[in-house]
């Protein structure tokens, strides 16, 4: 009796091998995340550009920019909150009940561990908003705000692309709005050049303005906190406002933020310093006051000045 | 012996009009001006064979063209100027015919005028003889007078002259089509069309930190908007003819406007 061959309903190759090692490379790139993000989209950019010389994209080709656009924006967050972990006292603080990984600390440089704490999505306001408020920038300026609704609409607009092919589902019309997205239920993300460009500018008007503002907010409260310090929190070194030496403390932040590759690039570092000293002026001589008239001089203030 | 002459004086003209070609592959801005500069020429040289024609049986040629200077914007006048940058037309001295009527003058390169026969009038063939003869003739005293608006119409020009979109302002790679939002090299965003038209319309006296007597110096010059500057071949020299006008001050204007053209795109 011969054994009868089953032909499959569906015809099947065999499984290629695919191995991991092999589909990484190392760069050394030392750029800015701002810096990055721009060169991330700028990629993305080309590859559309290069499809779309004389007709609308794809369908297929608008999902897959989409995708890589907020790719490179969950990419800046990631990279600026980890290194940002790493060189600004207050965020290592913050962030110092988070857990890691023991495979992760036993195989890492310290210098990068923090990467590890960022392996959850930012795409969508809530984890974004989450990520911010860890590091202690509980509530979000006005212009971050009103760039936040424009955010989430990109992020559910991702969630078909990623998980649906385009196609809108029901819980991604829900958020985006039932009353004015049933209809669309079940349509196919098709955008036009226009549309893709003009998603292009809002993440990258919304990444500038997070930017923006996280630097303030982090460079700006190292200064309250070293004349008003927490209980437990020691200072090893405290703002001279004099450029000379204050370089090498504001270097780290100025380097982390400041766009160097992209045009119109950051003012240079000594009138990003400056900024930070003028905006912050009158700050420092109304908490020095008020200190001096509470009689609370920290110890440590006291150290400085013998 | 005449059909090789023939083939070497065409060959010299279109060397000529390649290099022509050649100045709006290198500047992008200008490839209208180029395209219809070309169509121009084709007009100014048939202008000039059908005058010759009428004037075969009289002892004179016609070689030079007359357009009213008032009829100059800075886009024709642009136009104009790389036709003679490539050789292909001659600036001669500007003439009068009477008042407020001066005529600027032009003759095109002979070589043209050659192969398109416009010294052999009604030959079949072609004497070189005659050609040297006819050219030997004395001008005629006036100069073939045209307008923009005829010579165009001729030759079925139907669009209007402009600065076309600038390359990429960054990696300055030329766009590959003009409704392009990003560089297909570098990935930059890139100005958009409708903002750039704006900008180059945008009127002198709306740049900031320009003082009204420079406005109005220039004004005077028929440089109204940021286009008409921006179209000039060498700005900074035009500017310079205006009265009262040196160094520092074409300097500051076309900092200024340089200034408010990299805010406006950015």
């Amino acid at each position: 009796m011969t054994a009868i061959a089953i032909r499959p309903l569906v015809e099947v190759q065999p499984l290629p091998s695919i191995d991991t090692t092999q589909l990484f490379r190392h760069t050394d790139e030392v750029w800015s995340p701002i810096d990055k993000f721009i060169a991330n989209t700028n990629a993305i950019n080309v590859i559309l550009a290069g499809a779309t010389a004389n007709r609308d994209p794809s369908p297929e080709l608008c999902s897959i920019v989409l995708l890589g656009y907020l790719s490179a924006v969950e990419t800046y967050f990631r990279t600026l909150l980890s290194r940002l972990a790493h060189i600004d006292e207050l965020t290592m603080e913050a962030l110092g009940q988070k857990q890691l990984l023991f495979s992760v600390a036993m195989k890492r440089p310290r210098e990068s561990l923090a990467e590890a704490l960022y392996e959850d999505s930012f795409a969508s306001v809530k984890e974004l908003k989450a990520r911010l408020g860890e590091i202690g920038m509980t509530k979000l300026p006005p212009e971050i705000d009103a760039a936040l609704g424009i955010y989430e609409s990109i992020c559910h607009v991702r969630h078909c692309c990623v998980h649906r092919f385009g196609y809108l589902g029901n819980k991604n019309a829900n958020d985006l709005g039932m009353s004015k997205h049933h209809h669309l239920i079940g349509g196919l993300f098709s955008a036009s050049t226009d549309d893709l460009a003009n998603i292009a500018d809002a993440l990258q008007v919304f990444v500038k303005t997070c930017n923006n503002h996280i630097f303030k907010f982090v460079t700006d409260r190292t200064v309250v906190a070293q004349i008003c310090p927490k209980h437990d929190f020691e200072w090893a070194w405290s703002w001279t406002w004099k450029f000379k030496t204050d370089k090498k403390r504001f270097k780290p932040y100025y380097d982390l933020f400041a766009l160097v590759v992209g045009r119109p690039s950051s003012v240079v570092m000594k009138d990003a310093y400056m900024q930070f000293k003028d905006s912050n002026a009158a700050k420092v001589a109304a908490l020095t006051t008020r200190r001096d008239a509470t009689g609370r001089a920290p110890q440590r203030e006291a150290e400085t000045q013998a | 012996m005449g059909p090789t002459v023939t083939k070497v004086i065409r060959a010299h003209r279109d060397n000529r009009i390649r290099e022509f070609r050649s100045l709006g592959e290198k500047v992008v801005e200008l490839k209208t001006l180029i395209r219809v500069g070309e169509k121009f020429f084709d007009g100014v040289v048939a202008a000039m064979t059908a005058r010759n024609e009428e004037l075969k049986g009289k002892r004179e040629k016609a070689t030079v063209l007359g357009i009213e200077a008032k009829e100059f914007d800075p886009l024709s006048s642009r136009m104009v100027d790389l036709l003679a940058e490539a050789g292909l037309l001659h600036r001669e001295e500007e003439v009068s015919h009477g008042r407020d009527r001066t005529y600027r003058r032009f003759t095109p390169h002979l070589a043209a005028l050659i192969a398109e026969r416009a010294f052999s009038p009604g030959e079949r063939g072609t004497s070189l003889g005659n050609i040297v003869e006819f050219i030997a003739r004395p001008n005629e005293k006036h100069p073939v007078r045209r307008n923009f608006t005829t010579l165009f119409t001729a030759q079925g020009i139907n669009e209007t002259l402009k600065l076309d979109l600038p390359p990429c302002q960054n990696c300055q790679t030329p766009r590959n089509a003009e409704k392009q939002k990003f560089c297909q090299n570098c990935g930059s965003k890139l100005v958009d069309e409708l903002i750039y038209n704006r900008i180059m319309a945008m009127k002198i006296n709306g740049v900031p930190g320009l003082t009204e007597f420079l406005i109005g110096k220039m004004e005077s010059a028929n440089i109204k908007t940021v286009g008409a500057l921006r179209a000039l071949q060498d700005p900074g020299t035009e500017l310079r003819k205006i009265h009262a006008i040196a160094q520092a001050r074409s300097d500051r204007i076309l900092t200024k406007v340089e200034d408010y053209v990299d805010e406006m795109m950015s």
